[in-house]
């Protein structure tokens, strides 16, 4: 019988209730001093629950109508899902480079390559739009909130002209 | 009641000031073009705004972002009417009769009842909250801790019961709701400040702020799915002609106003009610006013088809879920939905605990908010909404999501960042913005996940305590009847989610 994707999920969901029970608990609750009794509560309801979850998929009844639409549902996910991955990516760029190279050029490449991947085809227009929007985030939290951002060589050179 | 009338007062003297009026139209203002921005909701604008809040005086932030969500609630509507395309879920009801209504050419009229019925249905539910709040609070104060974490289990089985349409659902929120625990527990414990599931991360031991947790999980995790989605969202870029609005008498609106009055009264009720209730919210109240509006007309065939009951009846609705909503938010401390827990992330931003001690403690500020949210009503609808209207159409086809979602994912960071100042606070947004757009194509519930987030500290400080008081005897909370009636209310309320939705199946099947 071939296994539908919510079964699969729950079954992962009970494989990791009780790597929590075997392995999480012991190591990142008990053995720092904590009372294991309310993580427990925690991990039972949500294996109870996979177990429920895990039985209810099986009874499906649609189970076989889902397989046999399988291959196109498959093929729509892989057309649609590489933009989420590859924003997530880039977002994840930006995270790591922000204190390094600063709040102002890492997010202008970011809203430029987001914007290009969101469907933009003016470049002209996004990397205006990004450097103004940029500039303005950032004047708002140094100038308005008195919050510093991560800051670089673009920073420098803007608090030399505007603030000094 | 004399202490009523002098709270009363003294929050008015304490709110009513420029800035604060500033305040709630600055919200209402922004909450209107999110709400009428087909993609966004007014719980992704509270959320954005959130972060920013931390600088601003307790009234005028959290003010503002009810008042960004009434007009984010109005504002769906206008493109629902206008254009056949809700800007939020809850305006779904009212394109049923508006559009039609735009297309027989009167549309005004239709995105003017939809005003004057928010109004009404806005204001009704803030009374109501002004009045049921403080004998709400004065009963939640006698609540030990066994009754708490009793209200709080039966609030998030509840959630999670109501939140899924098919019995698998409700075993996918009770899932997100362990997960929500599971993710509540990460950091020191509250007890013995020794570290859980900290992973040897220092940064960790403050657990996941609920601002990071808001914003990764609501916004980031809603860009992302919008990102699949971006080739529909250029349909949005309105090609519409631009068409000149009908002109329209005060006698013609007040005639209006009159034969919707009963329909806009009855759907303030209904929408107060379910507001009042977790878990159900704007979208559930809009369609059941909209559906009783129907049963109850003597001509119900006329709905569907441009009947102005049919707009004002779910606008009256949606809006009165608003107020109603932070019901049990000031007076239990419990967030019923996502915006009630936007704004407990904003009462404890300014360092203020919802619940009945805060009526004690704080009472300027609270009854100062509930004026304020009278004056969001009618001064929002007065001078944001109703010049809105007229200029709706141009502005909403310069629209540019390729733009406009990028500048969200920068926002989402720099709001995160700007919590503790911390790169770390921006990784976990997109971990929990990653985990929040996982859920959601895989159908788990991230409203249920949230609330249990939310709730989840205060759950296990109560339970702890309960059973601290015990000696460890679970006993304690069949003493207490009010924490057995609650706790068997919300085992009922699972049982019968579980039998009604395995009926509607075998039905459907």
């Amino acid at each position: 019988m071939k296994i539908g994707r919510e079964t699969k999920i729950a079954l992962a969901l009970i494989v990791f209730c009780i790597i929590n029970y075997f392995y999480l608990i012991p190591s990142q609750v008990i053995k720092q001093g904590s009372a294991p009794t309310y993580p427990l509560i925690v991990n039972t309801l949500i294996l109870l629950s996979s177990i429920g979850y895990f039985f209810q998929s099986i009874f499906q009844k649609i189970i076989k109508d889902k397989n046999s639409q399988k291959n196109k549902s498959l093929k729509k996910i892989q057309k649609t899902i590489w933009k989420p991955v590859v924003l997530i990516i880039f977002i994840g760029i930006w995270v790591s480079v922000l204190d390094y190279v600063g709040f102002l050029l890492s997010t202008i490449i970011l809203l430029i390559g987001s914007i290009t991947l969101f469907g933009s085809r003016n470049y002209t227009k996004t990397i205006i739009i990004s450097i103004l929007f940029s500039i303005f985030v950032y004047f708002l939290f140094r100038g308005v909130l008195k919050t510093a951002l991560p800051e670089g060589f673009l920073e420098n050179i803007l608090e030399r002209i505007i603030f000094d | 009641m004399a202490d009523f009338i002098t709270n009363l007062i003294g929050g008015i003297n304490y709110a009513f000031n420029f800035t604060n009026i500033l305040g709630i139209l600055g919200g209402y203002f922004i909450g209107v073009i999110v709400g009428a921005t087909p993609g966004l909701t007014s719980v992704m604008a509270i959320v954005l705004l959130l972060p920013f809040t931390y600088n601003l005086s307790p009234l005028f932030a959290i003010a503002s972002l009810m008042g960004c969500y009434k007009g984010g609630v109005y504002g769906g509507s206008i493109t629902a009417i206008l254009f056949n395309i809700p800007g939020t879920p809850m305006a779904a009801a009212t394109a049923l009769d508006g559009h039609p209504m735009k297309l027989q050419g009167k549309g005004l009229r239709a995105l003017e009842m939809a005003l004057f019925a928010s109004v009404i249905g806005g204001t009704f539910s803030n009374f109501l909250l002004l009045f049921t709040a403080p004998p709400l609070a004065r009963i939640a104060l006698k609540f030990g801790p066994a009754e708490v974490a009793a209200l709080i289990f039966f609030s998030l089985t509840v959630v999670a019961s109501l939140m899924g349409d098919t019995p698998l659902e409700i075993w996918k929120g009770l899932i997100s709701l362990g997960g929500g625990l599971s993710f509540a527990m990460i950091g020191l414990d509250m007890m013995t400040t020794t570290r859980r599931y900290g992973f040897g991360i220092v940064e960790l031991d403050n657990g996941i702020n609920f601002v990071t947790a808001i914003v990764g999980l609501l916004a980031l995790s809603e860009v992302l799915v919008q990102t699949e989605k971006i080739v529909n969202l250029k349909l949005y870029n309105f090609k519409d002609e631009i068409q000149s609005f009908e002109k329209l008498t005060w006698r013609s609106r007040i005639n209006d106003l009159k034969i919707c009055a009963i329909d806009i009264l009855r759907s303030s009720l209904v929408g107060s009610f379910i507001g009042a209730l977790p878990g159900l919210g704007a979208t559930t109240a809009s369609f059941m006013s909209y559906g009783e509006a129907k049963r109850a007309s003597k001509h119900p065939e006329t709905f569907g088809k441009g009947e102005i009951r049919g707009v004002a009846a779910p606008e009256a609705g949606n809006n009165a879920v608003c107020a109603a909503s932070l019901i049990p938010l000031v007076t239990l401390g419990i967030p019923g939905s996502i915006v009630a827990a936007a704004l407990f992330g904003a009462f404890m931003i300014q360092g203020m605990m919802p619940g009945p001690m805060l009526m004690k403690t704080h009472p300027q500020v609270l009854y100062g908010l509930f004026f304020l949210m009278i004056l969001t009503d009618t001064l929002g609808g007065a001078f944001v909404a109703y010049p809105f209207i007229r200029i709706s159409t141009h502005l909403l086809r310069k629209i540019d999501y390729t733009v406009l979602f990028p500048i969200i994912i920068v926002l989402c960071g720099v709001g995160t960042y700007g919590i503790n100042f911390s790169i770390f606070d921006i990784k976990v947004t997109l971990f929990l913005g990653v985990l929040g757009y996982i859920m959601r194509k895989t159908g788990f519930a991230v409203p249920v996940f949230l609330l249990a987030f939310i709730l989840g500290p205060f759950l296990e400080r109560n339970l702890r305590t309960a059973l601290l008081i015990s000696q460890g005897s679970l006993f304690i909370f069949l003493k207490s009847p009010i924490a057995m009636i609650l706790l068997s209310l919300g085992v009922i309320s699972l049982i019968f989610s579980f039998r009604k939705k395995l009926k509607k199946k075998k039905e459907v099947i």
